[in-house]
């Protein structure tokens, strides 16, 4: 291919498939017009012409009249920000599951490096792909505002950020946390007790099960995410925010609710011998019941969230040069 | 210096470039002979920005183009629509206006 079908091929390529026809035949012409002051042009001047042009890439985007980001200025740094506490939160979990059980690891050491380095990497990965994926979302369904805008919509100003950066970034390291402990710590969390053939362990989770569910817990996470988000880009409480936490945070439980309230999720075997072990108790407490007493503990921490966060934005409505956490 | 006087310089001559194509585009004109008018008026513009400045004015609904096919090598000629006109008014108007402005100062 010569060089200026390779110039052209390279600004078209970077254009929505409408437009490359007819940008084609207009660069065609741009050439042949340019090459006209010459009687019988040969390599040497076709190539000065097309250098004249400047770089394919800034004629490309001159075309297209606008940049183009996957995350944009308004969202890079705090997309950057998360992006590392959520690699750095997945390393953390994912070597502590790892080293916890390392001794119990019949393998060789090398097969447990190799395979702890690619669970690393694996966990990196996929968190980085949910992050780029939110923020993504984010930068193509919300424009910042430059038109008319009222100066009751301009952000309080606060000498100590309301809603500390602290907790925010606890909630996201959460929020990883039980992503990582569920994918890589499952198998190992067992109940352990003693029989007449010794100590004996047998896993909570029925793998297989747990693995066809691992999109609820991809969501939790994800919901965990927005969450921490929502709360860097309002640092107070407000209308909006508190509707998204509101919102995201109902989704989280409902996906909760749906992942453990799933009775094939918990071990057969596991079922068994707690069945066994509670019959010891003197009150009534069978799985299902605790299963059910943790889902009304969630949901009650959610509502009295809810509500603490309502009170917050009503008071910080009513007190609007003072905002309350 | 020179790179900052240079932006600035670009940044001062971005859009003057659409009012003096709007102008000249009474009547019709294919890319290259607007390059060619736009020098002799002592206004260099290089064919990679107006080309891409051309197209996108017409997307606005200033400029209307047929593509000539004709002659020995097809042209795509391009002329000043109604709405190119009205904002052709507008924009001399806008530009009078910051002309005398600056040259106050100046």
């Amino acid at each position: 291919m010569n060089y200026r079908e390779r110039y052209i091929q390279t600004v078209i390529k970077q254009l929505p498939s409408k437009d490359r026809a007819e940008v084609r035949l207009e660069i065609e012409a741009m050439i042949d017009d340019l090459l006209d002051a010459y009687e019988n042009p040969t390599d040497a001047q076709i190539n000065s012409v097309l250098l004249s042009l400047g770089h394919p890439n800034k004629m490309a985007s001159q075309y297209l009249g606008r940049e183009r980001y996957l995350i944009g200025p308004l969202y890079y740094d705090m997309f950057l920000m998360v992006l590392k506490i959520v690699i750095l939160a997945i390393l953390l979990g994912v070597s502590i599951a790892y080293f916890l059980n390392g001794i119990q690891l019949e393998a060789s050491f090398f097969s447990w490096l190799s395979s702890y380095t690619a669970s690393l990497l694996n966990g990196s990965l996929q968190g980085a792909i949910w992050v780029i994926l939110i923020f993504t979302i984010l930068e193509r369904t919300t424009k910042p505002k430059t038109e008319a805008f009222k100066l009751e919509d301009l952000p309080e100003t606060y000498q100590r950020r309301p809603i500390s950066k602290g907790e925010t970034i606890f909630s996201l390291v959460c929020s990883v946390v039980v992503l990582v402990a569920v994918v890589y710590f499952a198998p190992y969390l067992r109940l352990y007790f003693h029989s007449d053939a010794g100590w004996q362990s047998i896993p909570l989770f029925n793998l297989d099960v747990l693995e066809a569910n691992l999109w609820l817990v991809i969501l939790i996470f994800a919901c965990g995410v927005i969450r921490a988000i929502n709360q860097l880009i309002y640092p107070y409480w407000n209308p909006k925010s508190v509707g998204i936490d509101i919102v995201f945070g109902g989704l989280s439980l409902a996906f909760n609710i749906l992942f453990f309230s799933n009775f094939a999720l918990y071990h057969a075997d596991f079922l068994q011998i707690y069945t066994q072990i509670q019959s010891n108790f003197p009150f009534d407490l069978s799985w299902e019941r605790l299963v059910i007493y943790f889902l009304v503990f969630l949901t009650g921490a959610y509502l009295l969230e809810c509500g603490n966060h309502l009170y917050q934005a009503y008071k910080n409505s009513q007190n609007n040069r003072k905002p309350q956490s | 210096m020179n790179e900052i006087v240079d932006g600035l310089i670009v940044e001062l001559r971005r859009g003057t470039v659409s009012l003096a194509v709007l102008r000249l585009l009474d009547e019709k004109a294919y890319g290259y002979a607007l390059v060619a008018s736009l020098q002799a008026g002592g206004f260099i513009v290089d064919p990679s920005t107006l080309y891409p400045l051309l197209r996108r004015l017409e997307k606005q609904g200033l400029l209307e183009s047929h593509w000539d096919t004709e002659g020995a090598k097809p042209r795509k000629y391009y002329i000043r629509s109604t709405l190119g006109s009205e904002v052709l008014v507008e924009l001399m108007h806008e530009w009078q206006s910051i002309r005398t402005c600056v040259d106050r100062l100046l």
